[in-house]
């Protein structure tokens, strides 16, 4: 519960609010979303998209019943295809980088380890150099950063291929989807007896 | 001696909520340039209708990473300011250790994507219909008034039969009265 939230010189007196503790389910939680990579958040933000979209666009009251299918069905597809190419170009760029990078043994042969592939610390020593003196991090963070280089370099990759993709892809499948949608929105008003105001 | 690109990766891959952050704006501004683009290239949709709809695809993707700025940052930074000044503590957990900065992280991430999906997925579908609903109404307006003839009073009324679209003359106005049994 919080007793008093300003201070004299109005800034927030965190001392003042009843501490909350994280237990240890949650720990674990943040654990693993900590690494998450840029292809689990556009899964994310896609499939949270996907489900709560149409909804908003279905109770959107302001416009009549058709326009409101429309929006909802176009809503969805935006999201269907956005989230599928996003995850694809992402995916493949990290991909590639996380076996460019990937610690190898005498024949070439990529080491694993617990069933993950291993970043090799002297190829990301070779590209980012001293990148990460000035950081100061302790021998773990190292560690950890080192972990999601080919995940940072991947998605880097990707946004500059996304340039392309983006309208080489994207455009062109959301506006098919779109031509789709308006030739179900017509079938489908004609099965029920022309246009469904209201 | 480290150069920019090789300290900014470096800082990206030691801080993952600004990173996804960050790359998430970028991709969504692509995203919405790509779909401009694939409007404006849209042999199918008339001229009228690309000046309506290539406005509403910019000012949808500017809605968009606004709002998610808007939103994701102060809640990432408010984040680290309630686990920095004890508010959010961890069980069993001591401050100064590696597991604490590894969830003060994870917590940041969480906090980035709480925030993409309250302000993308909600409040932009949100903003986007009630300026779409809007911009229709106006155009609908646009097309009635359109249609409807045009009301003079300096020249004679439409539904007569008479419509040489003459000028209305001293004489027209009085018989016009006498017939409709008006008094002045």
């Amino acid at each position: 519960m919080i007793t008093r939230l300003e201070s004299n010189n109005n800034k927030i007196n965190f001392r003042a609010v009843k501490p909350i503790t994280i237990g240890n389910k949650a720990q674990s939680m943040l654990t693993k979303i900590e690494n998450f990579s840029s292809v689990q958040q556009r899964l994310a933000i896609g499939g949270t998209a996907l489900l709560i979209q149409p909804v908003i666009d279905l109770s959107n009251k302001e416009v009549d019943k058709d326009t409101r299918w429309v929006s909802a069905i176009r809503s969805g597809a935006k999201a269907i295809v956005g989230t599928a190419t996003g995850i694809l170009v992402r995916g493949a760029c990290m991909k590639a980088t996380e076996l460019k990078l990937a610690k190898r043994d005498a024949t070439g042969k990529i080491i694993k380890e617990a069933g993950k592939i291993t970043v090799d610390p002297n190829k990301i020593k070779k590209i980012l150099g001293n990148g990460f003196d000035s950081l100061n991090l302790s021998p773990k963070e190292l560690s950890d950063a080192i972990n999601r280089v080919p995940s940072v370099i991947g998605t880097l990759v990707a946004l500059g291929a996304m340039i392309i993709t983006n309208f080489a892809l994207d455009a062109p499948l959301t506006n098919k989807s779109a031509e789709l949608v308006e030739k179900f929105a017509n079938e489908h008003s004609k099965k029920f007896g022309g246009t469904q105001n209201g | 001696m480290a150069n920019f690109g090789q300290k900014m990766v470096a800082k990206f891959a030691n801080d993952n909520a600004n990173f996804l952050f960050i790359t998430a704006a970028v991709g969504w501004f692509l995203a919405s340039a790509a779909q401009t683009f694939g409007i404006l290239t849209n042999k199918k949709i008339d001229k009228d209708d690309k000046k309506f709809l290539i406005p509403q695809e910019i000012f949808d993707g500017a809605v968009n990473i606004g709002l998610y700025a808007l939103i994701t940052t102060p809640l990432i930074n408010g984040t680290e300011k309630l686990i920095n000044n004890d508010v959010i503590t961890f069980k069993n957990i001591k401050k100064d250790s590696i597991e604490f900065d590894r969830l003060r992280g994870g917590a940041k991430v969480l906090a980035s994507l709480v925030g993409a999906v309250v302000s993308c997925n909600v409040l932009t579908p949100l903003v986007r219909n009630k300026l779409g609903s809007i911009a229709q109404r106006k155009e609908l307006k646009q097309k009635v008034q359109m249609q409807q003839p045009s009301y003079d009073p300096y020249y004679q009324p439409f539904f007569q039969k008479n419509t040489l679209r003459t000028p209305l003359k001293m004489n027209d106005y009085i018989t016009f009265t006498k017939q409709r049994g008006l008094k002045i």
